[in-house]
Order: C-alpha cells, then sequence, then structure tokens
C-alpha cells in the first residue's frame, strides 16, 4: 500500500515536464499536490492528495488519491472536476471529488480489545471552492476550502478466543464522517 | 472584486459550518427471548438424534466413546470402537453448556449456572438424574433477574426471535441495556481432564479426581464430593477465590490441582481428603496458558492475541519434583501460537495454533526436538491415548496413530458443518 501511495504522489512530479510542452497546445496537463487539514466533529487530522489531468480553457478534469486519516485513515481514489471563475492569472475556482476509497486503517484506530473489527470503505465526495494564486511560470499556488464527506463500515465481532465459538453476528458500525477541507496546493499546468 | 472573492469564500464555510458533523448508525441483532420454566428445560435434558458437530468444543474420552462438546448446546456422543470410523451416534441436549467431567457411568456437566448429572450406562441413551442448582453464580444466567431457585418458578430464554435494527451509535449503550442477552461468551468454554477411567483436555475446566470433582470459572475454584456419584455434594459453602488473573483451566496430577490463570500457574494440593489446600504458584506474563504436569515438571503454553492479551507465545517447562510449593523454570521453547498440548511417556503434543499439530521428543526437557509438525488446520486441544491422538480443531475433529512417530497416519476426521 505505502508503495502505490509513493508512486501516485511521485506521479503528480514526473509529469511535470509533459505539462510544460503541453501548454503549447490548448488542451494540456495539470498536477495538483495539496495537503491541509480535516477539521469535523472529531478531532482534525492531516490529509494529502495528488489529482493528475487534462486542462482545457478554465476547467480540468483529473484521477486523484490520496491519505485521508480521519479517524479512520482511508485511500480516496476519485475523479476530479474544476473549473476557475475568471480567466486571470489569479482566480476563484469551483471543484469537486468523487470516488471509491480503501481502508488503511491504524491499529490505534480500531476498536478496543474485546473486538476483532473488520473495516470496509466506502463512499468519498468532496466539494469546494478556492482561490488560486499565481507563483511563477505556469506554478500556481491553490487555497481551497471544502465540504467532504467519507464513509467506513466496520463489523465488530466479539473476540472469541479460548476454544472455537458459536457462530455470531458482528455489530455493524456505518460512520458518515462531513468535515472541512481545508488545503493548500501547489499546482502545475 | 478581488477582496470580494475571499470574503464570499469565508461566508460559504461560516454557512455550511452546521454541515460538518459525524454521524454512526450501528445495525444490532436484537434477540427477544422466548422462555420456558426451568423444570419444561429440565425435562428436554436427555439423550437425541445425533446431530451434525457445528464447532468442536472440549473433548473427553471414555471407554470406546468420545464426548464432544457443542459449545452452549450439549455433547455429542461418538462411538469410537474403530478409530478409522467414528460414529456420531447421539447428542445430549445440554443448553449453556461448555464443560463435561465423567467418573463411573456417570457425566457431570454445566448447564449455565447449574451443574447436571447424567446417567451414561447407556451413552446412547443418557439420563438426568440430578440438577445442583446455581452452583456456578458467575455463570448465572436465569437466576440472575429472580430471587428464586424453584424450577417451576425461573424461565429461561429458549429461543429467539431475531431482528435486525438500525440505531444511532451513541443512543446505543443505553438503549441496548435490559432486553437480552444471547452474546456468545467465549469465556464460559471450558472443559475437563485426567480421572482414572476416562481422559479430558489440557482447556479443561471440569476435572474428576479421586472420588472428587473439581470445577474452576473466573476466578474461583470449586469441589464436589462425588462419592455418591450421582448427587454431588459441594465440600465448600463458597468456592476457593484464585487471585491470578482469570483463571482458564485445570489439569489434575498426582494429588494436586495445576491451575492454568492469566497471570500465572496456581496450585492446589487435595492430599487431605480432597480438601484444596494452596500449595504453590509460578507467575508468568499475562497470556492464554493451558498447563499440563506429570511428577517432575509442568508444561505451560503461553499464547498472545486480543482475548488473552500478552506478546508471548512459548511454551515453558517448570521444575515441579525439587520444591512444588515454588515451581521453577527450566526452559522456554518458542511457538507460534499455541494452545492444548498433553503429554504420552516421552511424546509431547502441542496443538500450536495455524501451524496444527506438533509432536515433539520430550525425553530431554533441555532439548525438545521436533518429530513432526501435521498442518493444513488450526489445532485448540488434544488428547493423546492409546497411541492414537484426538484433535480438536476448526474445521472438525481428527484422530491420528502415532504408534509409529515416523509415519503418524490420519485415521478420521468428523467435520464440522456450521450450516
Amino acid at each position: 500500500m505505502k508503495k502505490i501511495i509513493a508512486s501516485l504522489l511521485l506521479l503528480g512530479f514526473a509529469y511535470n515536464a509533459t505539462a510544460q510542452n503541453a501548454l503549447k497546445t490548448p488542451m494540456h496537463f495539470q498536477s495538483i499536490l495539496q495537503a491541509g487539514l480535516l477539521a469535523g466533529k472529531t478531532e482534525p487530522s492531516f490529509g494529502v492528495q495528488t489529482i493528475n489531468g487534462v486542462r482545457w480553457k478554465q476547467i480540468s478534469a483529473g484521477i486523484g488519491a490520496g491519505i485521508d486519516n480521519y479517524v479512520f485513515r482511508t485511500i480516496p481514489v476519485f475523479i476530479d472536476l474544476r473549473a476557475d471563475i475568471l480567466k486571470s492569472k489569479n482566480s476563484p475556482f469551483v471543484f469537486a471529488d468523487a470516488g471509491p476509497q480503501f481502508q488503511w486503517v491504524q491499529d490505534h484506530q480500531k476498536a478496543g480489545s474485546f473486538f476483532n473489527p473488520e473495516y470496509k470503505s466506502g463512499f468519498y465526495f468532496n466539494a469546494g471552492a478556492g482561490y488560486s494564486i499565481y507563483l511563477f511560470k505556469r506554478n500556481t499556488l491553490t487555497l481551497s476550502a471544502a465540504f467532504s464527506l467519507k464513509k467506513v463500515n466496520e463489523s465488530l465481532y466479539t473476540y472469541c478466543d479460548f476454544v472455537a465459538c458459536p457462530e455470531q453476528k458482528p455489530t455493524i458500525n456505518k460512520y458518515t464522517f462531513r468535515r472541512l477541507a481545508v488545503m493548500a496546493g501547489w499546482t502545475i499546468w | 472584486m478581488r477582496k470580494i472573492y475571499p470574503l464570499s469564500f469565508l461566508l460559504i464555510i461560516i454557512l455550511f459550518a452546521g454541515c460538518f458533523k459525524d454521524d454512526c448508525k450501528s445495525i444490532h441483532r436484537i434477540y427477544k427471548p422466548v422462555f420456558k420454566t426451568l423444570t419444561q428445560v429440565r425435562a428436554g435434558i436427555a439423550s437425541e438424534a445425533a446431530q451434525p458437530v457445528k464447532v468442536a468444543g472440549k473433548i473427553y474420552l471414555y471407554k470406546n466413546y468420545i464426548f464432544l462438546n457443542e459449545p452452549g448446546a450439549g455433547i455429542h456422543v461418538i462411538d469410537n470402537s474403530d478409530p478409522s470410523n467414528p460414529k456420531n451416534i447421539s447428542f445430549i441436549n445440554i443448553p449453556g453448556n461448555y464443560d463435561l467431567a465423567i467418573k463411573g457411568n456417570y457425566l457431570y456437566a454445566d448447564s449455565y449456572s447449574d451443574l447436571v448429572v447424567l446417567n451414561i450406562a447407556d451413552p446412547k441413551h443418557a439420563v438426568s438424574k440430578t440438577f445442583k442448582n446455581n452452583v456456578f453464580p458467575r455463570q448465572s444466567y436465569y437466576y440472575y433477574y429472580t430471587s428464586t431457585v424453584n424450577p417451576d418458578s425461573v424461565l429461561v430464554p429458549v429461543d429467539y426471535i431475531m431482528t435486525d435494527t438500525l440505531v444511532n451509535c451513541d443512543t446505543y449503550n443505553s438503549w441496548i441495556a435490559y432486553d437480552y442477552v444471547a452474546t456468545p461468551n467465549s469465556s464460559q468454554v471450558f472443559t475437563t481432564a485426567v480421572p482414572s477411567k476416562g481422559i479430558g483436555g489440557s482447556t479443561a475446566r471440569f476435572t474428576v479426581l479421586n472420588d472428587y470433582l473439581y470445577t474452576v470459572d473466573y476466578y474461583a475454584l470449586h469441589s464436589f464430593d462425588i462419592t455418591n456419584a450421582s448427587d454431588p455434594e459441594p465440600i465448600h459453602d463458597e468456592a476457593i477465590t484464585v487471585t491470578g488473573g482469570v483463571v482458564e483451566t485445570i489439569y489434575p496430577s498426582n494429588n494436586n490441582l495445576f491451575i492454568g490463570t492469566s497471570n500465572g500457574i496456581f496450585i492446589y494440593s487435595v492430599a487431605g481428603g480432597g480438601i484444596p489446600t494452596y500449595t504453590g504458584q509460578f507467575g508468568h506474563f499475562t497470556a492464554c496458558d493451558p498447563v499440563i504436569a506429570d511428577n517432575s515438571n509442568a508444561f505451560v503454553t503461553l499464547r498472545s492475541g486480543t482475548a488473552c492479551q500478552g506478546f508471548n507465545n512459548e511454551l515453558e517447562i517448570l521444575d515441579i519434583a525439587t520444591d512444588i510449593t515454588n515451581p521453577s523454570l527450566i526452559k522456554t521453547y518458542s511457538l507460534t501460537n499455541p494452545r492444548g498440548l498433553t503429554k504420552d511417556g516421552n511424546l509431547l503434543f502441542i496443538c500450536d495454533g495455524a501451524d496444527g499439530l506438533k509432536l515433539y521428543n520430550a525425553a530431554d526437557i533441555n532439548n525438545l526436538s521436533l518429530l513432526k509438525t501435521i498442518g493444513g488446520f488450526e489445532a485448540n486441544d488434544v488428547i493423546a491415548w492409546n497411541k492414537i491422538a484426538l484433535v480438536t480443531a476448526g474445521d472438525g475433529l481428527y484422530q491420528y496413530d502415532y504408534s509409529n512417530t515416523n509415519n503418524v497416519k490420519l485415521l478420521s476426521k468428523i467435520s464440522i458443518n456450521q450450516k
């Protein structure tokens, strides 16, 4: 799993050169690397994402992946759509992400010692607005805030050890987390 | 204009602040109990037609029969006259049963917090003889909500109407309170050990020694005089409290009882008229720990795991010959996730979790040599008798012929059928 994430993050940088060449055409490559805070009712957590795709005029579309450590660590993989509102170098923008996510729950995030928990991650959705600030050449700083939703199902099996147990049905907790995602990012286009 | 956009952006965050919340819905199975009186329930404690084994619990070998506990439900009776072709001949229906021991023609079993005595002169047609009310109060079930032990008045939930319900996780703890029960409780799962004419496994919690039945529950040792085998009498008004963490197993050797607890081994002598007297102990790291013993040594397996806590997976061999009041550690051997164990002469059998059954030459306890690993199943407990090893595993009951340790042969397997 760690290798996959590292590969996805590096992918964003690898596309830099491609993006520079692509700028000569109306449709060109765009890579975003962003990180920030996920704040909700529970303790705030760190999140990081990379989104790679194509940009056409003020509109872009891409595929993203990241690490979302809010309550249960998950790996969202999503489609990202975004649009600049102005044609100027500095512009507000809106965006929306949606897709599945994969569980990568840390031990300390799992249910207590009397349970044998299993996790299944579900839908991930993120939508918000931001402001992009031109830095130099085709490099932009982006600041954004979004409504971010993720769903996780937790199945709790009562731990049964000494001899095999009677068949049991787990308690299933269906979590829905609605957070504010505040991100700062670096965009190459 | 440029200043308006960041301000709008902040305004949106403030407006939507109420949307940022977490919620959790929990799916629970509600069990609505169906009751019978205890008298009605006891009328049903008897032999029935053979049933498929769903879960292999504790085992007890008596004459040509294997008594295999079905946790919480009763005991399968298996005619083992031909170990290569065991026959499941009947099922003794005993609600809330996890443990058993046998003396002569009488089988002692727990039924929740009651002790049940059955006549098994004809093992296929067991007949209940005696019921001792609430003698294991820590396993209390139907007495918990009543002030009487009159079996005509005590109501027992015998079945459940099940429905799945979605509730808020936050409200669950207060909501669940009393409509009841039915979480299988692993720590009530226990059995027996080595009487003169029968053999139990090392994970036993019932055992017969001479004219006494000894049982353990979470924190206590119970003793019963079974001189009159059909009518056990508690020796003490109250059980002996064992202060060594959670009590797990009991094993008789000579005139001593070896009690495995989560924090150590406790030894009680029963030389004085069957009444247990504390003799000694050996502490270890917190772990699950079946124990067996011979004249010179005690063999303890320590196992880690969620319920067992701890981090050790090993066999400890203790010296009990030099000073049984103060057992000392001789040697430790690393294992994978050991459970039950047994010894036949110099052969030591250890159920090592997913590794299966391991067979050691234990002639030199300072240098155990692994003779054979029989894998392919998750072994829980083992009885070795007459060159046949009975192994309970996650997928059934296995029997192996170990008369030639270079060529251990599978004689038979009774598969479990969970459907």
